[in-house]
């Protein structure tokens, strides 16, 4: 006996959409998630130029400290070094021309 | 349709209407979300954030560092979060050892849960013992270290704060100032240019998530902080510390109530040292007595006494009333005039002009005021500044006294002549000498060389200035060839500033102190303001020097006292700025310039 079976036909056109729709949807999630994951790694970042731009600071302070004429003859001193300051004409100045901060002028708090 | 069917059919409508009705409202949730809704969870992801903004740096010609913002932490607990999510024994037990405060103190402190802000510990530097243990870990907590074991303190944060910092210490605490608890200058540059350091505070909003930390790509709004502009002064470290040695050492010697000194270049007027003792460390500034934060230097008025016979002499000569070998009698060193007496130190009689200033005669410089007159002298000394403010840039200046001449006396003229009856600032005593040294052309004194924004752009920038011709160049010239007789002849008062193979000018000064209307007026017989102001090198001048000492005890001739300590400073500078004794050196030290 022979059945009556209609052909089944695929309904392509949904499925592509559904596809398409489904990748789209993974694409999205994927970038969102880079993204997200780009503004935690940003955001750290930031945070750790804070750090160095804080670090920077105190050795800034420190080295100003450390070579003010006082500082320097005491240095002198407790070596039992037999040394005087030199003419004006002979010091090295390592930030000779001023420059502003501006190589890490982002938020430093 | 059988009884199974049906039931089917009743199941799936149930469970797609279920479904459908939480798909809907989470859609109508999502989408068109009520302000109620939103209102709460915006309140409580909302992330704010101000950063401050560093405070500008104030540097030497050098670019020196004397005042800079340095990092430090708040500590403080928020108590509602710690009786929430934290424990508030854990943390009194912890930080009470490294905070040396009472733990049931620290307890009571954090049980008061109606508070979310407590500062424990305000404005510290990183490097404050109490830090050495606790690290920052996020907005809500902090993590305490201990023999490598790290523990969690829920609701403690260390907050991010600037420190003003001035590395130098006490070195030029008195033309920097300080700032308040609040970051606004309350004296000296820190107050005068205030506007222009403190910068501008930075805006952040955004989101935040569960844990309180921000959510980048939800950032509204990101403002950066604008740091404040730098100052760049006409200091120079090495001269201001030079002096600050001296004067200290001077203070010891002497037990005097305060000495001060400046250290000018004659040819533009920029200060290049200005010190007083005793001094202050600046982030200590509210520790110490009022009147050591004074820079007396501008602040403080005082009798000239004879350094003011070199004004009076160039005014004379100028005005053609005298010239140098003109002959005053001196009267044996007791002169009655106006029926009060002047004296001398010694009993001169004939002195020429010349010879007058040399041994500041008191009574040779008090006839020349009187053959000058009244309106002269007035006139002269206004040409000089005296009685106004010189404007140098720093709050606080003087401006001295010089009376209206209406209100002068008979003898006024041959008092104010000597340096009595008048007072004036060391500042307007610098100035009316390097004037002198420089042919007679006023510069305007200033601290302040320029200002340079964060971005690198100059602001303002102080040129030198002419602000007065008061005496002629052939005047300069005569004063000058006199003021080395001052200090050069075996008899000049001024011979301990003597420097080998250079040629010095300058002038002794030793004033009574004026006494107090509440202890009788007039003038003390045991106190002294001792003071000596020259220049150097005599034939091309550039450099001008004023050492005061308020009330020496022991010695008190200007000369004695003060002398030294110019010789001190001046071979100092000499050395450093490489002087050669026909002064041909212009004192620019950097480069492009």
């Amino acid at each position: 006996m022979k059945k009556n079976h209609k052909k089944f036909q695929l309904p392509i056109l949904p499925i592509i959409l559904i596809l398409v729709m489904i990748i789209f949807a993974t694409l999205y999630m994927k970038i969102d998630y880079e993204c997200s994951d780009l503004g935690k790694k940003i955001i750290k970042q930031e945070n750790e130029l804070i750090i160095v731009n804080n670090r920077l600071t105190r050795y800034k302070q420190k080295w100003s400290n450390l070579t003010s004429p006082r500082s320097m003859q005491q240095i002198i001193k407790h070596h039992g070094l037999v040394m005087d300051r030199p003419d004006s004409s002979k010091l090295v100045r390592i930030e000779r021309a001023y420059k502003p901060n501006t190589a890490l002028g982002i938020n430093l708090n | 349709m059988n009884k199974k069917n049906i039931r089917f059919w009743i199941i799936e409508i149930i469970v797609l209407l279920l479904f459908g009705s939480i798909f809907f409202r989470l859609v109508t949730l999502h989408v068109y979300p009520k302000n109620w809704i939103t209102n709460k969870t915006n309140k409580i992801r909302l992330y704010e954030d101000k950063p401050i903004a560093n405070r500008g740096q104030i540097v030497d010609r050098n670019y020196e560092l004397f005042a800079l913002d340095s990092p430090g932490y708040t500590l403080f607990a928020d108590n509602k979060y710690i009786d929430k999510f934290g424990d508030a024994r854990l943390v009194a037990s912890i930080l009470s050892k490294e905070l040396f405060i009472d733990e049931n103190i620290l307890l009571e402190m954090l049980s008061n849960t109606k508070k979310g802000y407590v500062p424990l510990l305000k404005n510290k530097p990183f490097n404050h013992p109490s830090f050495k243990k606790l690290k920052p870990n996020n907005y809500s907590s902090i993590i305490y270290t201990e023999n490598n074991k790290e523990i969690l303190l829920k609701g403690v944060v260390l907050e991010n704060v600037r420190i003003r910092s001035y590395p130098k210490t006490t070195m030029l605490s008195h033309v920097l100032g300080y700032v308040n608890y609040d970051r606004i200058g309350s004296a000296g540059l820190e107050q005068r240019y205030n506007r222009f350091l403190q910068g501008k505070e930075g805006y952040r909003r955004g989101k935040k998530d569960a844990k309180r930390s921000e959510v980048y790509d939800q950032r509204e709004i990101d403002t950066p902080p604008q740091d404040g502009s730098t100052l760049v002064l006409t200091i120079d470290q090495e001269i201001q510390d030079k002096v600050e040695d001296v004067i200290y050492r001077m203070h010891r010697k002497y037990k005097s109530k305060a000495v001060w000194a400046i250290v000018q270049n004659i040819q533009t007027g920029e200060i290049i040292a200005m010190a007083s003792y005793p001094s202050f460390n600046p982030i200590k500034y509210n520790k110490v007595d009022a009147e050591w934060r004074r820079n007396r230097t501008i602040s403080v008025n005082y009798d000239p006494g004879s350094t003011m016979k070199a004004a009076l002499i160039a005014i004379a000569i100028d005005k053609d009333i005298v010239s140098k070998d003109d002959i005053f009698y001196c009267e044996n060193g007791r002169w009655l005039h106006a029926g009060k007496y002047l004296h001398d130190t010694k009993n001169y009689k004939n002195l020429t002009v010349s010879e007058i200033l040399k041994v500041s005669s008191n009574i040779g410089s008090a006839k020349i005021a009187l053959k000058l007159g009244d309106r002269n002298l007035y006139e002269g000394l206004k040409n000089f500044n005296f009685g106004k403010k010189l404007e140098i840039g720093l709050p606080g200046e003087e401006k001295g006294q010089l009376n209206d001449i209406d209100q002068w006396t008979k003898i006024s003229s041959s008092r104010i002549g000597i340096g009595q009856g008048i007072t004036t600032t060391a500042l307007q005593m610098i100035s009316m000498m390097s004037c002198i040294a420089n042919d007679g052309v006023q510069m305007k004194p200033y601290i302040l060389k320029e200002i340079i924004s964060s971005e690198g752009e100059t602001l303002l920038k102080n040129y030198p200035t002419k602000i007065g011709n008061p005496i002629s160049h052939n005047t300069s010239r005569i004063m000058k060839e006199m003021l080395v007789g001052v200090v050069e002849d075996e008899n000049g008062t001024g011979g301990n500033a003597r420097i080998t193979n250079y040629k010095i000018a300058g002038k002794t000064g030793t004033a009574q102190k004026v006494k107090p209307n509440e202890e009788g007026g007039g003038y003390y017989d045991d106190k002294y303001v001792s003071s000596f102001i020259g220049f150097f090198p005599a034939n091309n001048p550039q450099i001008s020097i004023l050492v005061t000492a308020d009330d020496p005890k022991e010695k008190h001739y200007g000369g004695t006292v003060c002398g030294p300590a110019f010789r001190e400073i001046a071979e100092h500078t000499i050395k450093y700025l490489k002087i050669p004794p026909e002064g041909k050196k212009i004192y620019i030290t950097r480069e492009n310039q």
